[in-house]
């Protein structure tokens, strides 16, 4: 019985990775490989800053003032617990608190209790996996540079508390799945609100977070054992720390209190499985007070169709459009320092020895835009709202497909929205950035024109790949949002282009302007845009016409 | 009203529908039987313009579906076997899309919905959230928007699952309606006794293939559908 539980959950988190939906069978030998190495890739590049930061910091500590050494290890186990609450608190939501299939297992002959540990295992395993990508990184620095500082009890207590600590997780991820639920069951319409202000305000808080430990690694450097006391006094760091470099006695009591706390969520939540899922599939009525009395065309309906879905998921929201809520915050952070910007500049064209300090900042100047070209690839990359739209349509896909409109103006219609959404947030936030960047009007205007370009560009690209990749057979739309391939596919060309493009721009500087160069590229993208829209008119209608 | 002529689907070296040929003329509710797989839901399917068919031709009223799918839709509804509607919108607001895409005007639109949505008594319901709804609840609703565009074809897989006895009930009255205005039923079960007494003509499929077909009384004779049926499926 567990085991046939396991296997589907495994199968429901891994789905992606093992199994093509579009052929109906397991993904093996080196297209199974391959996307892992995509999503170990992928995951890597996010948490990429973590490892970075474990490097300097272990360089610091265990090299400099190997008496705090402890410090080091603490500070990993915040790290790696902070990024793991973030990155699976919604798996906890959705796999426990809200999954579809709950009610139907519970109707099957197996206890609460056996359905809850094969889901909170699963659970267990994603946060495992986010504790791992970051305290991995902190204890192999460690082996690197310090190998004097490690004990072989020390290694026991570094194998048994990264194990420990994502029991840890688990309970803190238990809890906020649980209030998340909470709140989400009692607050009805305000539902996708209040998840998404939870969300970014824990994403806010983790940033205040990391920008206070970028000012420490500074005082890190300067007065590292004023830092390493600090630590010192919030006693889980401390104890997870001495443990990491062999104290029996820190690494004992640390890892009973893990185990207690997983016992202690498993209690509680096995007590409380059956009413929490009971209480959270209610589904509450939402009154309308005012109808709208207008006809509209179909065009319209259906924009409004795809309006009213992503509102209705803050996973949609969070997922495809993150980038969006804080690109005009970008844009007003620089207006604001405006005048830092400028000194740095400043001191950037004084430093050289080899061109007068006008011609650096001309260069500068001329290759602003360009690097404001490069940070909109990466961050419209990331927020593709066309990505999953396809997806998102599951098996209610049928309904579109019997109605009396032609298929391409369903898809124009996901175009549209993303445009409708992403639009302004990115213009908006290019125009605050091209003022804060003190950019000559013909440099604002051709990369105000080239942000428009980028996001129509993503829009068409990502609803491309999900006619191309679609995956319809979910049982919960986070699937299709979180495993999705075309989501993936738009990240990685955000993360990669900027890389060619800057390497391509490398070779050929000498021979083009960079003002030059961004009109090459914005007419590139704007071929692929319609090279793209040609094949949705035609064959990508065709397809989505027939895809079930 | 819809015409159906050697159509054939196969699925890799299994064929679902085998060179299958219906007419449902303007007036008549056609009913389809089949056992489970036997490829009724296929059927329904490519004649709705959702499933691509190998061989053949469909026409609505005189339009191909291959030539000008949709125009046939305009003229057409589709109820599937499953009421999975958008669980993001209320009830009003899908029927208020199904409606905009349609070109239902306002007044015909409020007129019909208060008029099948008060039959239904899902009248106080639809401001709600269809994630809300029961399964029949939800048959309600699809069974309205199909009626909402005063369709001329009415095409159904397996309508009376879910729905209590006197929403069955007006269904039946309801399908008897269009007919007598001029349209057609063409609707999938498994129930033959509500078959046997609504059904005008009914058409019998096995593996794919047609085994029999034409009015009640030439189907079943003197004996009962169920037995004519379980008969029929019972030879090789």
């Amino acid at each position: 019985m567990i085991k046939a539980l396991l296997k589907k959950q495994l199968n429901e988190l891994f789905s992606m990775l093992f199994y093509d939906r579009k052929r109906n069978r397991r993904v093996v030998g080196g297209k199974a490989v391959l996307y892992i190495v995509l999503y170990i890739l992928l995951f890597v590049m996010v948490i990429g800053y973590s490892s970075l930061m474990a490097v300097g910091l272990g360089f610091n500590y265990l090299v400099v003032t190997s008496e705090f050494a402890w410090a080091y290890y603490g500070m990993g186990a915040i790290a790696a617990m902070t990024i793991a609450i973030i990155g699976s608190v919604f798996v906890t939501y959705n796999t426990v608190y809200k999954a579809r299939d709950n009610e139907f297992l519970l109707s099957l002959p197996i206890t609460p209790s056996k359905l809850l540990f094969t889901k909170l295992l699963s659970v267990w395993l994603s946060g495992f996996m986010w504790e791992s990508l970051v305290l991995l990184p902190f204890l192999v620095v460690s082996y690197i540079l310090a190998p004097g500082l490690i004990t072989p009890l020390g290694i026991i207590f570094q194998i048994l508390l990264w194990l420990g600590l994502s029991f840890v997780i688990l309970f803190l991820t238990a809890i906020l799945g649980w209030l998340i639920a909470k709140i989400a069951t009692h607050m009805g319409r305000y539902k996708t609100l209040i998840v998404v202000v939870l969300f970014l305000a824990g994403f806010v808080g983790y940033m205040v977070l990391i920008a206070q430990l970028e000012n420490g690694i500074g005082t890190l450097f300067e007065d590292p054992e004023a830092v390493a006391q600090g630590f010192g006094n919030f006693i889980p760091a401390l104890a997870f720390g001495k443990a990491c470099l062999g104290d029996a006695l820190y690494g004992s009591i640390f890892f009973l209190i893990c185990a207690a706390l997983l016992a202690l969520v498993y209690w509680i939540l096995s007590v409380t499985f059956t009413n929490i899922i009971k209480s959270g599939n209610k589904g509450k009525a939402i009154r309308i007070n005012k109808r709208e009395e207008k006809q509209s065309s179909a065009m319209r309906a259906l924009i409004r169709r795809e309006f009213k879905h992503y509102l209705s998921n803050p996973m949609y929201i969070l997922n495809s459009s993150l980038g969006y809520i804080f690109l005009p915050i970008i844009g007003v952070l620089a207006v604001f320092n405006r005048a830092n910007i400028q000194n740095v500049i400043k001191v950037l064209a004084a430093s050289s020895s080899e061109m007068p300090p006008e011609a650096i900042t001309q260069l500068i100047s001329a290759l602003l835009p360009v690097l404001v070209f490069f940070a909109l690839m990466l961050l419209c990359g990331m927020s593709v709202i066309s990505a999953p739209s396809v997806s998102l349509e599951g098996k209610k896909i049928s309904i579109l497909q019997s109605l009396p409109i032609s298929m391409k103006q369903v898809l124009w219609s996901k175009i549209a929205f993303h445009c409708i959404i992403a639009m302004p947030f990115t213009l908006i936030s290019t125009i605050l950035v091209s003022i804060g960047l003190s950019l000559d009007v013909p440099n604002a205007i051709i990369v105000t024109v080239l942000a428009a370009v980028i996001v129509f560009f993503f829009g068409v690209f990502g609803l491309a790949c999900n006619v191309k990749w679609p995956m319809l057979n979910w049982k919960n739309e986070n699937i299709a949002l979180k495993q999705s391939m075309p989501i993936l596919f738009c990240m990685l060309v955000g993360y990669i282009s900027p890389i060619a493009l800057t390497v391509l721009y490398y070779f050929i500087s000498a021979f083009i302007p960079p003002f030059l160069y961004l009109i090459v590229i914005g007419a590139v993208l704007g071929l692929l845009s319609w090279l793209l829209l040609r094949w949705i008119n035609t064959k990508g209608a065709e397809k989505f016409q027939y895809l079930s | 009203m819809l015409l159906i002529e050697n159509l054939t689907k196969t699925y890799g070296e299994k064929k679902a529908v085998d060179n299958l040929s219906i007419h449902i003329a303007p007036g008549e509710i056609y009913g389809f039987i089949g056992h489970n797989g036997a490829g009724k839901t296929t059927t329904l399917k490519a004649c709705a313009g959702i499933l691509q068919f190998d061989n053949g031709e469909i026409f609505v009223d005189g339009t191909s579906m291959k030539k000008d799918p949709i125009a046939c839709k305009k003229k057409m509804a589709y109820i599937p076997d499953n009421p999975d509607l958008y669980d993001f919108m209320t009830g009003l607001q899908y029927l208020d899309f199904i409606a905009d895409v349609y070109g239902v005007s306002i007044e015909e639109r409020k007129e019909r919905i208060h008029k099948y949505a008060s039959a239904f008594e899902l009248e106080k319901d639809l401001p709600a959230l269809i994630s809300s709804y029961s399964h029949g609840m939800k048959q309600k609703l699809a069974i309205i928007s199909a009626w909402i565009h005063n369709p001329k074809l009415i095409m159904m897989d397996e309508p009376f699952v879910g729905l209590d006895p006197k929403a069955a009930k007006l269904l039946k009255d309801m399908m008897r309606e269009v007919c007598d205005n001029g349209g057609a039923i063409f609707f999938s079960t498994h129930v033959l006794e509500v078959a046997e007494k609504l059904c005008d003509k009914v058409a019998i499929i096995k593996k794919g293939e047609l085994i029999r077909s034409g009015t009640m009384e030439e189907v079943k004779g003197d004996d009962s559908l169920e037995d004519v049926f379980l008969e029929l499926e019972a030879e090789k």
